[in-house]
């Protein structure tokens, strides 16, 4: 009976929180009369994809949707490949310092990019990168670096140290112990902390708006924004558009439930 | 195959000294034992040989070449450790031949090796396995299998069976016994297990406190203690210790009652502490006072918990005896196996 309740209330927070996802979907199938009737119905009478076909026509989606994988997907790379070696030395070296500068990386995560910007754009202007790519991929690195590496480093603290000492005495060296046991074994840590980075960095807006003023690099999040800025009364289409932002990163998440489902019963093996 | 040299090795964690002047010879193809009390520097000392802990100071030396900066991967040793140190990701022969693919070993004499550690060890069935499908013993033999393939030329063990129950740890020391008999190659055993130490070794290494108290063959070690820490470590029930003073060539105890005490150093009025084992000590008409406290029958010994003169004693028999607790009985030493110490340094007085 207990149980019962309790999933009656999980129903209904998650539908709760679920509704507006629906709303979001339904509306972009719905005919323009049919989204402003009142009262407003549950599921679309007549289902078009008229709205679909004018984002890809006229709004260009496509471009911006490009952009943000592109810009997303070299953020976690570079992320990921840069946390590596401060989230290992911060598992493996115990000294005092080493926990000063964890508490430094952590801190640095507090400052919110809308304060950051400011200063980054100065950078940048004097880098002569305003405009480009490379800016906003740098700058929203900044955000998504200190997660990373507190993260990966409880990756790496759960790899015993036994493993490497026993493949250093079987002939690696360093490195090799680390690129043949330490890394594969870091491996669900890598996929889950990768995921999550990429999401960050694609639901990004300070920067890619603050320092992309040209319309064909400029991420989807940006091109969002100008799109329901600009007609107030086409909720249709705004609805498609996100509907076609949003679809990627419900699938990256369910992905990402999976694999750290798999991660569990992977670590029954140590 | 090697011998090993260690020449005033000292380790120091920051301000904090764990290990210090330790000089040890291991002879080629002998088998050592490395014994002594939790935290006394074991696992530190085989891992430095190992080179996986630097040197603070001193020489080491393994074969022919001085090892001090040596990476692991060069100085050709290999070690089981505690944890075993499996590596969860890969299959027991991945395992295995893991050294081998690091060298560039061609496939097919990988395949021989595995092969016939795998015989060696009974793993046949179990190659395709990964570590977290396999029992303790198997992870156990799985970790051997690993060493061996490599034939270095110095095996390095860190308490390896201390995970085991009781009768597949005596089956396990067996079998490396077997192994080193028919492999030959020098062997650093670490152990607590003080069983595992006497019937494995050579010789037996015992540590304390970083230093080395005393090394020598398992039954120079038993008959000829160098000091108390040595004398209560080895053995199993351990030596009855009782302290007095020295007067007129006799040991005086505390209530007033003496002891005969062996020919020694010692002098006159000095605190010393007269050692005896168990099975040196039976009950005998005639012999000096003391209460039964309890009777422990072993199946093989009855141990036989006696009070005297203030201190705990304990004799063991190889008849069947018994007695209740409390109970007046007279006890008989061997005067020939008497052992003197100093109770201020710890050290023998043997002449
Ligand atoms: N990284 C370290 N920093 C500081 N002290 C250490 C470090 N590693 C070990 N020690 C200390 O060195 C001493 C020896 O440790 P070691 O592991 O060699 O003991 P052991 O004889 O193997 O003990 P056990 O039988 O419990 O395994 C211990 O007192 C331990 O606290
Ligand atoms: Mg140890």
């Amino acid at each position: 009976m207990r149980r019962w309740l309790l999933t009656a209330i999980g129903a209904v927070i998650a539908g709760f929180y679920l509704f507006p996802v629906y709303w979001m979907y339904a509306s972009a199938l719905k005919v323009s009369d049919e989204l402003n009737a009142n009262p407003p119905t549950l599921i679309p009478h007549a289902p078009t994809l008229a709205a679909f076909r004018w984002i890809f026509e006229r709004e260009n989606i496509a471009q911006f949707m490009a952009n943000s994988l592109v810009l997303s997907g070299s953020v976690t790379i570079l992320t990921l490949v840069l946390a590596t070696g401060a989230a290992y030395s911060l598992a493996r070296k115990k000294s005092v310092w080493m926990d000063v500068v964890l508490i430094g990386v952590m801190l640095s995560q507090v400052l919110p990019p809308p304060l950051l910007v400011t200063p980054m754009f100065v950078i940048f202007r004097q880098l002569g990168l305003i405009n480009t790519q490379l800016a906003v991929i740098l700058a929203t690195t900044t955000k998504t670096l200190p997660f990373a590496i507190v993260m990966l480093r409880t990756t790496f603290a759960q790899v015993p140290v036994d493993l490497e000492d026993a493949a250093r005495v079987d002939g690696s060296s360093r490195t090799m112990a680390f690129l043949r046991i330490t890394l594969p074994l870091a491996r669900i840590g890598y996929i889950v902390i990768g995921a999550l980075v990429f999401l960050l960095a694609y639901g990004e807006f300070v920067y890619p708006v603050s320092l992309l003023s040209k319309k064909a690099l400029q991420p989807a999040t940006v091109g969002l924004y100008g799109f329901v800025g600009a007609d107030y009364s086409d909720w249709g289409n705004a609805m498609a558009f996100a509907s076609v932002f949003v679809t990627p990163v419900i699938i990256v998440f369910m992905l990402l439930q999976r694999r750290i489902v798999s991660g569990l019963t992977a670590g029954a093996l140590k | 195959m090697a011998s090993v040299t260690m020449r005033g090795v000292r380790k120091d964690y920051g301000p904090l000294n764990i290990l210090r002047d330790i000089d040890l010879d291991v002879a080629d193809q002998e088998f050592i034992t490395l014994v002594g009390p939790s935290g006394c520097g074991k696992s530190t000392l085989l891992r430095m040989i190992a080179g996986l802990e630097t040197i603070s100071g001193g020489d080491i030396s393994i074969g022919s070449d001085r090892v001090n900066d040596m990476p692991p991967m060069h100085r050709d040793v290999a070690m089981v450790f505690q944890s075993y140190a499996l590596y969860p990701h890969m299959t027991v022969a991945g395992n295995i031949s893991f050294g081998l693919r690091l060298r560039r070993v061609v496939a097919e004499k990988i395949a021989v090796a595995v092969a016939s550690a795998a015989a060696v060890l009974n793993l046949g069935q179990l190659l395709e396995r990964r570590p977290g499908q396999l029992s303790g013993g198997q992870r156990q033999r799985v970790a051997m299998g690993r060493a061996m393939v490599r034939n270095p030329r110095l095996f390095l063990f860190d308490e390896p069976l201390s995970n085991l129950d009781a009768k597949l740890r005596v089956q396990m020391r067996a079998e490396i016994k077997a192994l080193h008999r028919r492999l030959g190659s020098t062997s650093i055993y670490v152990t607590h297990d003080q069983v595992e130490a006497m019937t494995m070794a050579d010789r037996i290494i015992v540590m304390n406190q970083g230093c080395i108290e005393q090394q020598g063959t398992p039954e120079t070690l038993y008959d000829r203690p160098a000091s108390l820490f040595v004398a209560g470590f080895i053995g199993s029930p351990s030596m009855n210790l009782i302290p007095g003073t020295l007067q007129n060539g006799r040991l005086v105890l505390a209530d007033g009652a003496t002891l005969p005490f062996p020919a020694s150093a010692a002098q006159e009025g000095q605190a010393v502490t007269l050692g005896i084992r168990p099975e040196h000590i039976r009950p005998q008409p005639g012999g000096l006072a003391a209460d039964v406290v309890d009777v422990e029958p072993t199946g093989v010994d009855t141990l036989i918990l006696c009070r005297f003169s203030g201190v705990q004693v304990i004799a063991s028999v190889r008849d069947r005896f018994r007695a209740l607790p409390g109970t007046p009985i007279a006890l008989a030493f061997d005067e020939d196996k008497l052992h003197a110490f100093d109770t201020a340094t710890g050290k023998t007085l043997r002449q």
